[in-house]
């Protein structure tokens, strides 16, 4: 009886941690393609965005402008529906550093710029701290995410 | 090669041929090169000369540190507003540059009229290709009407860089 009991709240529990992690993924996924479909629209803007950290080369400022979003979309979506799962959750973390870089050595050298993290739109907002936060929770949101929803509990 | 190292690289070469290709087709929108002098113009550059980052409106032509810095000796001629915020103008500023932060130019000027309409006006903000001054020195000439704006070549690193004067304090600020 016992047995039953506790095998039963496991379960409970296990449905419990995958509901929260799937609820992460969409989380993360709906940031990732908030932040990608302005830079989309218009990736004049992005690339100057890109130009204002002065740490790229002037040959790649159009490059990453029109590869970054995709990176962001592709990732995003494959996190959310499941296919390369981890490997979506790798491309994404590694992004987010990259972010969490570019934003600490733009504070390091202390520039006044916009951080491009959401393109033009109303959500952008300038390089500082408050982001370097942002994106550190939002890598912290992509390390659960990457959580096996199935792994058995612990007894 | 672990599973998750090939699904990366399988998302990373999706996304990446996803990227070119949009930037192939909009190639209006976008050249595959940028122009590294699209931000860098000096005040002798042509206004005809097209920037190659899209823009609905023409940008403000550049003048470089030492030619702002002789126009500022010849007092009088010249006219700067600072377009950063006024915590970083009060910390320090070009000597009487008037203080319009970006996000709340187009009200103050609206209002108070307070930049003059004849002679030359720069506008400056942090950075190398600092956007706000370029927004502000739009507004200037499109807006209020300004004959002679220009955006500071480099903004204000580059003016302490090559070790023009700077003044301190809130006095001139409109922000």
């Amino acid at each position: 009886m016992a047995e039953i009991i506790t095998q039963s709240r496991r379960e409970a529990l296990r449905t419990r941690r995958g509901a929260l992690i799937g609820f992460t993924r969409v989380v993360v996924a709906s940031v990732f393609i908030t932040a990608a479909l302005p830079k989309i629209v218009d990736p004049a803007s992005f690339a100057r965005d890109i130009a204002n950290y002065e740490v790229f080369p002037y040959w790649s400022w159009n490059l990453l402008a029109g590869v970054v979003p995709m990176l962001e979309i592709t990732g995003a979506v494959a996190l959310v529906t499941g296919w390369h799962r981890r490997g979506a959750a790798l491309l994404l973390g590694a992004l987010t550093a990259m972010f969490i870089a570019l934003i600490g050595s733009a504070i390091a050298r202390d520039l006044n710029i916009d951080c491009g993290c959401f393109g033009q739109q109303a959500l952008a907002a300038e390089v500082g701290w408050p982001r370097l936060i942002e994106d550190v929770i939002l890598l912290g949101l992509i390390c659960v995410s990457n959580l096996d929803a199935r792994r058995r509990l612990q007894a | 090669m672990t599973r998750a190292v090939r699904e990366l690289l399988t998302l990373g070469a999706l996304a990446t041929a996803l990227g070119l290709l949009s930037v192939g087709l909009r190639t209006d929108l976008l050249p595959w090169i940028a122009d590294p002098t699209a931000d860098l113009q000096s005040c002798t550059t042509s206004p005809d000369e097209e920037v190659e980052t899209a823009d609905a409106q023409p940008r403000v032509e550049r003048i470089a540190v030492a030619a702002a810095l002789a126009m500022l000796e010849r007092s009088g001629e010249v006219t700067f507003v600072d377009a950063r915020s006024p915590d970083q103008y009060a910390i320090g500023h070009i000597p009487g540059a008037i203080s319009l932060p970006a996000d709340q130019a187009e009200a103050i000027v609206a209002v108070t009229s307070i930049v003059p309409q004849g002679g030359t006006v720069i506008a400056y903000c942090e950075g190398l290709t600092c956007e706000r001054s370029e927004s502000l020195g739009q507004l200037l000439r499109d807006t209020v009407g300004c004959q002679n704006v220009l955006v500071l070549d480099g903004g204000f690193a580059r003016w302490i860089e090559s070790g023009a004067p700077i003044e301190q304090g809130s006095g001139a600020s409109h922000g």
